[in-house]
């Protein structure tokens, strides 16, 4: 029962130490370390069908969970890697402790629920044992019909094939979706920190991949119809701003053009990015920006009409309009 | 959530309606796609035909999908007052689960669909249709882009009517991924249940349910997932209908296919159950080819608005003639080493699993195992077949194409429960399976 909360020890030091730390002293890495414990604790439990208890682990992990959350919380509101620079804690490591619980409990619930698992495993055992001897799978006197055919002799040979290979897909699966899962309670909180605090919100809309992209433009796109916008050429700066059926499929009846084939009686809105147009525009520098306050980005008033620009060449005479993303 | 509900009970209210005598149970993995199905069609009659706003199409759909079941409910005069009860006490007596799910649920269906394909093309192509472009615009739209033409008309628009009259409700048409891929977990059960133990045959569902491939799909928005949910189906229902052919089940084999071929035109694997049921139905030569040509005219009606516009463009896949390109393969060998090489390729790094099915889908085929289990290893090793021989043509067709890192590994993404399936079949000790 003990060896379940040592399982987690490896990781636990390089909560307190660093990630890496376990590799470089003990050549195992942690990862690895942790699975060996897991297969040797399983085998014991399926051995002697020990009845466990794991409420002590519910509790831990909600627990850690919640100091997971705090610390995720703390470090969108500062600045990345604040924890580490103040407590000396790796929030990656936290992680991969939650994860482990989490394996032990669906697998120890698995157990529980479906005790006819292990029969199963022991059929596996068996078979291993006794490589070169046939096996002998149990069967009821109504099933030996089976052996009217010729091929089922084979059957038992397929039988634990498809056994190892269910269960090592299945184990994968599960530990893949849990990382997948993980991932996204990340963004699910960093929406929460967009809420209730209020703190410069551009950086953290950027990280939420393409559902912070798009809301400002939609937001655009329903109050101005029926005009063209300016985009950058794609880039791996700009893979987002400069794509264009993507941009297209957000502000649909917006007509879109690359600043290469400009016609400039056609131009009305203007893409404007961080480092984007390159070349000059004239008056609208970000100091003018700064006149038309355009300090709180992603919103309704991000979007200014009725500029005329006089000295740029390109611009002469037009009513250009920027959304800042 | 309700509109998917709705979908839900109208598609069992439908199904009972056909086949009175079948178990709700059996039924409700079904309902979605027929429900959907009945909502493309009545949607697409009522665009092409009326002038009507989009809102009020998608409102006189959901009036109609509605009505039916409150219909079919009233004259079958079924205890909703039991079917609640037993689900108050299923929330009384495990919590946690429920929360669980729930928590799930709201993890899964946050966002809009965000794959970068889905939002470009058919959940772009739903704005389109929220704004009444008719198909004819969508053509001149088409050929007034100079950029990216194909954007707009590329992809059948079942996905995207889905998608548009979720929209036009004001919810999230991800539901609808999410609760294609409980249906097709749920459908797994169903078909392992009738081979193997009860409990086994559960978990072997949930261990399918959290399968991360399709679990990225829920939320991603693509078309594959739809596809294996309406395929599956559509196997699913040829095993419920005991390999027979009568009027009824030709008209829901029908509309699946059609259904089938209007969610990916270029993948010809709708095929493929319409083969296997003539090996697998007994009846009379004459009756039988009757049968079947009824049932492809059938699809062919149902499928004509899309192949119209189809002909229209020239940028289908099988716009040449097949044959000039199977003597083009035959001139220049060394393309169809290097089809050998990426199919095989593709196989080892993404779909081991397939891979591993095959010996068991071979032995499954040499003795005859029930008709379920000979069904499904005949759908693994067609489809194998249908795929290599499509790399060869794609090679050739469209040169890089086949090298996309993902696309083979979506194509291949609906035999993913059948191989499943095939592979939890092996674990039986009981006479009457085989």
């Amino acid at each position: 029962m003990i060896l379940l909360y040592l399982s987690a020890i490896p990781y636990l030091i390089e909560v307190f130490k660093y990630s890496g730390f376990v590799a470089k002293h003990f050549i195992v890495t942690s990862d690895l370390l942790t699975i060996i414990i897991l297969i040797y604790i399983i085998n014991k439990i399926i051995q002697n069908r020990l009845k466990l208890q794991v409420t002590g682990i519910y509790i831990l992990y909600i627990l850690i969970s919640a100091f997971y959350l705090r610390y995720n919380y703390l470090e969108e509101i500062n600045y990345p890697n604040f924890v580490y620079s103040q407590y000396h804690l790796n929030i990656q490591a936290i992680k991969n402790i939650l994860d482990l619980f989490l394996k032990i409990i669906v697998l120890i619930e698995i157990t529980k629920r479906f005790p006819k698992i292990i029969s199963y495993y022991q059929v596996i055992l068996k078979y291993i044992k006794d490589k070169y001897i046939n096996v002998n799978i149990k069967l009821k006197e109504s099933d030996k019909v089976l052996f009217k055919y010729k091929y089922i002799k084979y059957y038992k040979y397929l039988y634990i094939y498809s056994l190892i290979i269910i269960i090592i897909t299945g184990f994968n699966w599960i530990n893949n979706s849990i990382s997948l899962f993980s991932s996204k309670q990340n963004t699910v909180l960093t929406y929460i920190v967009y809420f209730r605090e209020d703190i410069d919100k551009n950086s953290y809309i950027k990280n939420l991949s393409l559902g912070g992209f798009y809301d400002p433009l939609r937001k655009f796109a329903d109050k101005h119809l029926y005009d063209t916008l300016i985009i950058p050429n794609q880039n791996p700066e700009y893979s987002f701003e400069g794509n264009m059926p993507l941009i297209r499929s957000i502000t649909f009846p917006m007509k879109i053009a690359r600043s290469e084939n400009i016609n400039t009686s056609n131009i009305n809105y203007y893409l404007y990015t961080c480092n984007w147009p390159s070349y000059n525009l004239g008056v609208c520098n970000t100091e003018l920006l700064k006149q038309y306050n355009i300090g709180d980005l992603y919103d309704h008033n991000t979007v200014i009409e009725d500029i005329s620009i006089t000295d740029n060449l390109l611009f002469n005479s037009k009513k250009v309009a920027f959304i800042k993303l | 959530m309700i509109i998917t509900l709705i979908l839900l009970i109208s598609g069992i209210a439908f199904f009972k309606l056909i086949f009175p005598k079948l178990g709700s149970i059996s039924i409700l993995p079904l309902a979605l796609a027929i429900s959907s199905a009945e909502l493309y069609f009545i949607n697409v009659i009522l665009y092409l035909n009326t002038s009507l706003n989009y809102k009020c199409i998608a409102l006189i759909s959901l009036f109609i999908l509605i009505s039916q079941s409150l219909l079919v409910f009233y004259y079958q005069r079924t205890n909703f007052k039991h079917i609640y009860e037993s689900i108050k006490t299923y929330i009384i007596r495990k919590p946690l689960i429920v929360l669980g799910a729930i928590l799930f649920y709201v993890l899964l269906s946050y966002w809009t669909p965000y794959g970068w394909d889905a939002i470009t093309l058919h959940d772009f192509r739903s704005n389109l249709i929220l704004n009444r472009y008719s198909f004819n615009q969508m053509l001149e739209l088409s050929s007034q882009d100079k950029f990216n033409p194909t954007y707009y008309l590329s992809y059948p628009p079942f996905i995207a009517f889905v998608h548009a009259f979720y929209y036009s409700l004001s919810s999230n048409p991800t539901n609808f991924h999410l609760f294609s891929h409980i249906c097709v977990s749920l459908l797994v059960y169903l078909l392992l249940r009738s081979v193997i133990d009860n409990k086994f045959s559960s978990i072997l569902g949930i261990i399918y349910f959290f399968n991360p491939i399709m679990i990225e799909h829920t939320g991603i928005g693509y078309t594959n997932l739809p596809y294996t949910y309406f395929y599956i189906s559509l196997i699913y229902f040829i095993f419920i209908s005991k390999y027979k052919l009568d009027i009824k089940n030709i008209f829901i084999i029908g509309l699946l296919t059609s259904v089938l071929k209007l969610i990916r035109y270029t993948d010809p694997f709708n095929i493929i159950p319409i083969l296997i049921i003539t090996f697998l139905v007994k009846d009379k030569i004459y009756s039988k080819t009757l049968k079947l040509l009824i049932l492809l005219l059938f699809t062919h009606v149902l499928t004509l608005h899309w192949s119209n516009i189809i002909k229209m463009t020239n940028g289908s896949f099988l716009g040449e003639n097949i044959l000039s390109l199977i003597i083009k393969l035959y001139q220049n060998k060394s393309v169809i080493v290097a089809a050998n090489l990426i199919f095989v390729q593709k196989l080892i790094t993404h779909w081991l699993l397939i891979l591993f099915t095959i010996p068991l889908a071979i032995y499954n085929l040499i003795i005859n195992r029930k008709k379920l289990i000979l069904l499904l290893s005949l759908n693994v090793l067609l489809v194998l077949f249908v795929t290599y021989i499509g790399t060869m043509l794609a090679i050739i067709q469209l040169p890089g194409r086949p090298e996309i890192t993902d696309s083979l590994n979506r194509i291949f993404m609906f035999i993913l429960p059948i191989t499943w399936v095939i592979l939890g079949s092996q674990l039986t000790f009981k006479n009457k399976n085989i």
